[in-house]
């Protein structure tokens, strides 16, 4: 499977990333235990920084779509193609619609709701 | 003069050295890439030429000049040798250093093909960028015995230094840290070659997918191919200073030149083979 980034995508490299493995393996394209390549490879191949690969690939493991196992490598988790369907950007997207349209029918504007929540994220 | 048969053989083995390595090796590189140049010229391809195009032309015609003088000195010395009558081993001492001689515009070029890596990755990378997602093996790039050639070249080096020199540690003590540092260094590219054999950076931003997996094929053969060929070399050579390989300096200095000849010729046909499928059509000025 060939994966192709764009840098005046205005999505960020690593979701990009993050979009093309699990499209690849929700179509089956990468099947269960197929290897993934190392991030120094990916990076090099792609020109990035291997940081960006890696958060990438952190983020796909904590989502079950791949397994790291140390020094072995990457592969695609057994259950990958199940667990690719589960898109918690989506789900963290509409929790936040729904607090947002609570919101403003409590009369907050916008600006206050964007304070509001920036004060929350720095916790 | 001597004409005795070792005496004939060093000849004919400087002769040839002067030809196979002032020549045939400079003129083949020079056809090679003055058909690149005709095939992708650089106001079509500028990306192909990244240093200016004068900066070579005088690059090129500084180095001829020092392989003529070399040429020239080393001939009339070699041929004050014959014609005084001095023995084989007289003609093999010179021949060995018109061979250091005859490295010295090699290493330039080499220094220079470095200037032109470093002026390759500098240039700006195209927004759209793609990649196999795929781990490589260090055998999809070397084939097995070579590999185990590889890594079993500076292993016998290494034990062969570390032995004799408990043997003879006065004798043996400069070249036996010597082989112990280079030998230990190309294990340890090995070793990092085996764990991550496709992380080398790309030579250029625009080189095609295959010409990548060429280039990197290329530079982990010669790693393998190198560190064989130099285990073998240090283990003779420490067997020579130690005094177990009864060899006159008549045959190293063949042996010696002979090899150096057939490495060059051979590492000659990769590169020029490379750089002859090589597809520049990326490079091209309205590519992206």
């Amino acid at each position: 499977m060939r994966i192709s980034i764009d840098l005046n995508d205005p999505l960020p490299v690593f979701a990009q990333l993050i979009s093309q493995i699990r499209a690849g393996v929700q179509c089956g394209e990468l099947k269960p235990g197929a290897a993934l390549p190392p991030i120094r490879q990916l990076a090099a191949d792609l020109q990035i920084n291997p940081n960006t690969v890696a958060k990438a690939y952190s983020l796909l493991e904590r989502d079950g779509v791949i397994d790291v196992r140390g020094r072995r490598g990457c592969f695609v988790h057994r259950d990958g193609r199940k667990h690719s369907k589960v898109d918690l950007a989506s789900k963290a997207t509409s929790a936040l619609s729904q607090s947002i349209a609570g919101l403003r029918a409590l009369g907050l504007t916008d600006s206050e709701i964007r304070i509001a929540f920036t004060h929350v994220m720095r916790g | 003069m001597n004409f005795s048969a070792p005496t004939v053989l060093v000849t004919t083995v400087f002769a040839a050295q002067i030809l196979v390595l002032s020549v045939l090796v400079p003129y083949q590189f020079h056809k090679a890439y003055s058909r690149l140049k005709e095939r992708y010229p650089p106001s079509a391809y500028p990306r192909l030429y990244p240093v200016a195009p004068g900066k070579g032309q005088r690059f090129n015609a500084i180095l001829l000049v020092v392989r003529l003088l070399i040429v020239t000195a080393s001939t009339a010395i070699f041929a004050v040798d014959l014609v005084e009558g001095h023995g084989p081993v007289a003609l093999a001492r010179t021949m060995i250093c018109v061979t250091l001689a005859q490295a010295v515009p090699a290493l330039v070029w080499l220094i220079w093909q470095q200037r032109m890596a470093r002026a390759f990755r500098a240039m700006p990378a195209p927004p759209v960028r793609s990649a196999e997602l795929r781990p490589s093996r260090l055998t999809d790039f070397v084939p097995l015995p070579v590999i185990a050639a590889g890594i079993a070249g500076p292993v016998v080096s290494l034990v062969s230094a570390i032995a004799l020199y408990r043997t003879d540690p006065d004798q043996l003590r400069v070249i036996a840290l010597y082989v112990l540092v280079v030998s230990g260094w190309l294990v340890l590219r090995m070793l990092m070659a085996l764990r991550a054999p496709g992380s080398m950076p790309r030579p250029d931003p625009y080189m095609t997918d295959a010409d990548v997996f060429r280039a990197r094929r290329q530079r982990l053969r010669v790693l393998f191919v190198v560190s064989a060929v130099m285990g073998v070399a240090f283990t003779l050579i420490l067997l020579f200073q130690a005094g177990r390989l009864p060899v006159d300096i008549v045959a190293i200095s063949i042996g010696c030149s002979i090899l150096y000849q057939l490495v060059l010729l051979g590492t000659t046909r990769v590169v020029l083979r490379r750089l002859a499928v090589r597809d520049a059509s990326v490079y091209r000025a309205e590519a992206t």
